[in-house]
Formats: structure tokens, sequence, C-alpha cells
């Protein structure tokens, strides 16, 4: 009797899987014969960041829409996840070759797109830039800021970061203060605000990537563009005249109490929070901001300006690349990237983006730039790198001297390093870098 | 035919046990034993993390750590958070575990709200903790402020002299649970007719304690010794989620150390020498540790 049940339930198994194994096939014949597809490529698989809020997983729907319009009979899948080259999770599907996307969008720098090229990971995009003329449809600076790998390009880069001075209006307003046009201008403003009752400046040290913008805009302030990449190119030290006068000076602000003095336990959350909550007068940050500004309905209050110059220069804004596009290696048939790579620098991508308000990325493309953002708060941010953007000093130099970079930043806040000692340890992890390669 | 027989049974017998061991076996070597061996083999290569070739550079890695004063610095950092963790941790959950155990009524809520912090992860309680010592909102410098207190209210995670003692005394917190229940256990195993006759004796409560409650928790404090030795130098969630090792290496541990070299640098070799070389110091001092226990016991 119990052989019988046996044989009855495994001979409902194999119905049942016969079954599934028909209906797709039926499935198929059927989708064959109502909608007989006519594009070139079938699905464009997109593997991009996990939006943090509604906001932008609406984003990836309109984009979804618009992608969907403009190629007709192509459906764009999109693949979310966290997209991290350092938690291996990302290494480990492009090593494995399996169910590859067309386009994989990670973090820009040469630590995540140089070690990706390097591995054998990413394809050589070259032959691509040249049949598609994508060269003529970026923004130059972003096209500048690339990572190349033994001279060749192995990204599209999307957006650049732009960091520079937000300010609050109506501080400003209250202490009779204006946007700075000169070095001595901006040291005031900060005396003025401190003597005033607010925190000058307001700074999330506790984690080193937050610092570093503020060093960085003062290295733009102090070296200049050149001096600037020439330190994050590793072709000066940081001993020698920038890279000390920078830290001596970003030393001054911590003993001036241009910075709150328990900034080195607060994170960058904190510092945002801050500065949205009118506590501080200004915060560097990149514009990626203007998504919170958007949200706590801050954007009358607030404006932006870059650092003035201690050199003669005009004022920019300092970033990198923030975010960029790669297609993996084992993908053998690259129309559906080509595609996505057309949609993203077309004028159409850019005037969905330019329209939306709580949009906080600067697109690279040449059309982006054309056009006039929603948000004044962008577009000044847009302006700030449309001919020549500073550099992030944590975006271009080596592992080691980041290490060292965050860590001694975060050491002259707590008073714990001198800048002549902070120097010295950067320049020691470059040399490590140096040595290395 | 007997022996034919005995030896049928004797293999059923073994395949028997065999057959229950043979999954948890398989499970212990792959997933413990093999990954110690892999860790090994990385530790001397150059392996990035991200390509799957590397090369072979035998004891470099090592070498690169021990001529590292950043490496030296976490290990210096380590050991005083063992020793911190063992002071603040193994006695006073003692005299804790011993007072909950004397209350007559409540002791089962006081059993509870002492073991709470356990159920919490490391890394809830970094956040819970990182408010807990804000300067500026932080409940400790504000009862600190309004009792006139101002000169103790210090930047906690932020200066370089109380970031350390900071993070031990909240990961102590989480920890105190645990071990108060290991305690609990062993001292309710204690027979009350010991206490009794210390009484007639004339013996005061520190004599009772120790010379009865100490000696005959000798097992129990071992074990827990041993744990918040084993676990204090695996000390990595409430650095990470706080500080990172900041401000300036100050609180870098072996273990965030070891992270950070793998994760953040990309050298998977040198962070897995890091690995190798964190196990060997646990592993002497425990053994070490075992070694000092038994002797004692036998003198």
């Amino acid at each position: 009797m119990k052989r019988i049940i046996a044989l009855l339930l495994i001979g409902c198994m194999i119905v049942g899987l016969t079954a599934c194994g028909g209906n797709s096939t039926e499935t198929d014949k059927a989708d064959e014969t109502e909608a007989p597809v006519t594009a070139e490529v079938e699905t464009v698989k997109v593997m991009t960041f996990n939006p943090s809020t509604d906001e932008g997983f609406a984003l990836l729907e309109a984009q979804k829409e618009l992608f969907e319009e403009m190629y007709p009979g192509t459906t764009l899948e999109i693949i979310t996840g966290t997209m991290s080259v350092e938690d291996g999770s990302l290494v480990t599907m492009l090593n494995s070759g399996e169910d590859l996307p067309d386009v994989i969008h990670i973090n820009a720098g040469y630590s995540r797109v140089g070690a990706l090229a390097e591995a054998g990971l990413i394809r050589e995009l070259d032959d691509l830039y040249e049949e598609n003329d994508w060269e003529d449809k970026l923004n130059e600076a972003a096209v500048d800021l690339c990572s190349y790998v033994d001279g060749k390009l192995y990204e599209v880069p999307t957006d650049m970061d732009s960091i520079s001075c937000y300010y609050n209006k109506e501080i400003f307003e209250e202490l009779n203060l204006e946007v700075p046009e000169t070095w001595d201008d901006f040291l005031n403003i900060c005396e003025v605000t401190k003597e005033a009752g607010y925190e000058p400046i307001a700074l999330g040290a506790m984690d080193g990537y937050a610092v570093g913008w503020s060093f960085g805009n003062i290295l733009q302030s102090v070296a200049g563009t050149e001096g600037a990449r020439e330190l994050c190119a590793s072709e000066v030290k940081w001993t020698e005249e920038a890279g000390l006068a920078a830290l001596t000076e970003f030393d001054s602000w911590v003993k001036n109490g241009y910075f709150d003095s328990v900034s080195t336990t607060r994170g960058e959350a904190d510092a945002v929070y801050a500065f949205l909550n009118e506590k501080t007068a200004m915060y560097i940050v990149g514009a990626w901001v203007v998504t919170d500004v958007y949200s706590n309905n801050m954007q009358d209050k607030l404006g932006t300006f870059a650092l003035p110059s201690q050199i003669g220069e005009v004022a920019c804004a300092t970033g990198g690349l923030g975010r960029t596009y790669a297609v993996p290696s084992g993908v053998e048939d690259t129309k559906g990237a080509v595609m996505w790579f057309d949609f993203v620098l077309s004028e159409e991508f850019a005037q969905m983006m330019a329209e939306d308000e709580t949009n906080n990325c600067i697109y690279a493309s040449k059309a982006f730039f054309e056009i006039e953002s929603k948000s004044p708060l962008l577009q000044a941010a847009k302006e700030a790198v449309s001919g020549v953007a500073g550099r992030n000093p944590s975006v271009f130099i080596g592992t080691e001297t980041k290490n060292a970079y965050f860590q001694n930043l975060q050491g002259i806040v707590a008073g714990i390093v001198t800048p002549e000692e902070a120097a010295a340890n950067i320049q020691e992890g470059q040399d490590k870098d140096l040595a290395e390669e | 035919m007997s022996s034919l027989v005995t030896n049928k049974k004797k293999f059923q017998y073994i395949g028997t046990i065999v057959s229950f061991l043979l999954p948890a076996f398989i499970f212990y070597i792959v997933f413990m034993i093999y990954p110690i061996f892999d860790t090994f083999k990385i530790s001397l290569t150059n392996w990035n993390g991200i390509s799957l070739e590397s090369v072979f550079i035998g004891l470099k890695n090592y070498q690169t750590l021990l001529n590292d004063k950043y490496f030296w610095n976490s290990v210096v950092n380590t050991l005083f958070w063992v020793v911190m963790q063992l002071l603040i941790i193994a006695l006073p959950t003692l005299v804790l575990s011993l007072m909950i155990t004397k209350v007559k009524v409540g002791m089962s809520f006081f059993r509870t709200a002492f073991y709470l912090p356990a159920i919490v992860s490391f890394s809830v309680a970094a956040v819970v903790w990182g408010k807990i010592y804000d300067p500026q909102i932080g409940p400790i410098n504000s009862v600190l402020n309004a009792l006139g207190l101002s000169f103790l209210a210090k930047n906690w995670l932020g200066d370089a002299n109380t970031v350390l003692p900071a993070l031990v005394v909240a990961s102590s917190w989480v920890q105190y649970g645990a071990y108060m229940v290991m305690y609990i256990t062993g001292l309710q195993s204690i027979d009350p007719q010991y206490y009794e006759a210390a009484e007639l004796d004339g013996a005061n409560a520190f004599q009772k304690f120790w010379k009865i409650t100490v000696p005959s928790l000798r097992n129990s404090i071992n074990v827990v010794i041993s744990l918040i030795v084993v676990n204090a130098f695996k000390g990595f969630s409430m650095v990470w989620a706080t500080t990172q090792g900041g401000p300036f290496y100050k609180s870098d541990l072996i273990s965030t150390y070891i992270y950070r070299e793998g994760f953040s640098s990309g050298k998977i070799g040198v962070s897995a020498a890091g690995g190798i070389m964190l196990a060997i110091i646990i592993v002497g001092t425990t053994a070490a540790f075992n070694i000092y226990r038994d002797w004692s016991s036998e003198r």
C-alpha cells in the first residue's frame, strides 16, 4: 500500500514538472504569435545602485519608461544591488560570468575601474567610443577625469561630483554677509558667524571621506587646479609646498574654531542635519545634498559658492566622477550596452533629468550641461564644474595614501597630529602606493 | 559464523555512529577547517580580492605586517582592549550575579533586565552608545554639566585618551548578560550547606565569597575568562560601527586593521596574514591560560 502511494506521489510530481515545462513553451509560442519581436535587442539589462528613497525608485521607473519609448520592442531590465567593488559581491558576479548584465553601474575612481580593468573583468571601450562618437557627447571635464588603464578607456561616466560651499542665506542676511569674492572675505565670514554663535562650517569628521571634501576645497584654493592635480597624481610630495600649505590651512580652521570641536564624533548624516536645521552657516559638500535640501524644504534658504582661490585662479568646485558605467568583459554582444550609453547621453534623457527638481546628479553628458536644471542649486553646482573642475583627492589618490589621508585629517581635527606630521604620514602612504606600482 | 555476526554488528555500530557524526563533521571541515587552510594559503600570495590570479610571495605579507607601525599600534590597542574587558567584566559580573541571587523580590526582573543587552547586536549597541557618548546631547555629558562637573564632560569618542576606554565600556555592556547567566548557573549549583557551615564558624561575607564562592566557581570563572579573552581579541563591530579605528588610529584594533587592509586597500593577502597572526595570538593566549589553570589546580 505504501509503495502504491509513493508511486502515485512520484507520478504526480512528474506530471507537474511536465506541465510546467509545457506551459512555458506554450507561452513562448503564444508570444511569438501575438507580439513578434522587431527590435534588434530584445532586452537590455542594466545593473545599478539600490535607491535609498522612494524618489530614487520612481526615477528608475521613469528612466525605464523613457528608454522603452525611445526603443520600441526593447525591454529595459533594471537590476539593483550594492554595486560595491570592495565588498566582493560585484566581483564574484563578474567572475562567475553567469547571467551578466549588459552594463554595470559603479562608483568611479581608479581603485574601482582600474582594479576591474586590470583583473580583466570589464571591457575596454575605445572601439565603441570611436564608433558612436561618445567623446563628443560628453562634457570635456568628465572625459578628463576618467580613469585610463594603460591609456585605454574602460568606462562611460555617468555623473560628476561638484563639491562646493553651501550656505544658509538667512544667516548671511542676518549678519550682513555676502558671497565671498576673496579668501579674506571667506575667513571674515567664518569669524563673524562664529562670534554670532553659529557653527561656521559643518563637518562630519567621523567619516573620513567627509573631511576630505573640506580639505579638497582648501587644497584647490591654495594650490589651484594644476597644483591639486599634481598632488593627486603623486607628481609632488605631500611634504612639499601645496600639500603642506593646504594641511596647515586646514589645521588653522580647526584651531580657529571654524569647525565644531565635536565634529570628530559626528558623521556625514549628523553634519547634514546640523546644516539643514540651521545650526551651521556653511557646509562643504557635493551636489548630492540637493535631495536632502528639497526633502527638508530648504531650497529657497540655501545658496552655493566655490571657495575663492588664494592664487588668483577662477574659483571652481572640486570633484571627480561620481559614478560610471562599464561593460562586463563576459558580454559578447555589446548592442545592448551601446543602446544604454546612447540613451544616457541623449537629449531626451538630459531633459528628463533636468526637469526633476529633486535630482541631485550632474550628468556627464554635454546635453545635460546645455539644459537649465529646474533646481537653482543644482544649476549652480553644474556651472561650477562646466569648464574646469578641481579634484577631490579621495577619488584620485592611491589606497595606502587614502587610508593615511583620512586618518591624518581626522587626527588634525582631533588635535592629535600636526600638519607636518600629517604630511609626513600621508607621504609614507604615497610612497607605499608608488612602490607597489 | 559468530565472528561474522560480531563483525557485522560492529560494522553496523560504527556505521551508525559515523552516519550521525558525518554531516556535522563534513560541515565542520568545509566551513571551519578548510577556510583556515585557505586563509593561510592566501596569506602567502599578493591576491587583491578581484583578480582570479595571484602570485606566491612567501612570507612577505607577514614581513609587511611586522614592519608596519600601524599594525603594532593595533596590537597594543588590542592588548589594552583585552585587559580592560577582563577588568570590567570578569569580577564585576560575578559580583552582579551574586547580588541578583541574593535579591528576594524581583530576582526574575533583575535577571531579565541585566540580560537584555545580550540580545542586542553590536551594531545597534554602537548606534545607541554613540548617542550616549555624544558630547553635546548625550546623557553622560548632560548629567555631568547639570551637576556642575563640566570639567569631566569629554568628547568621549573624539578624544584620543577616552575613545578606547569608552568603546570598551560599550562593548562590555553588551556582553554582561551572557556571562552573568553563566555565573548564576554556577552559583545555583553550590551547596548552601557550605555557607551555613561557614556562618557557624563566624565567616564574614567577604570570607564566604573568597573561600567558598570563588573556589566553587572555578570552572565557571575559567570558562568566562577564556570567552572574554577570545571575544575581546575578536572585537570589531563596536569599533567599526562608531569610529572605524579613528581618530588617527587611536581605537584601531587588529580586527579593524585587518578589515581595512583587506576591504579598503584591496590587500587580501596582507589581511589574511593578519588573520593568521591574530589566530596565533588567540590560540597562544588561551593555551597559556589553560596551562596556568591546570598548573595552579595541581598545586
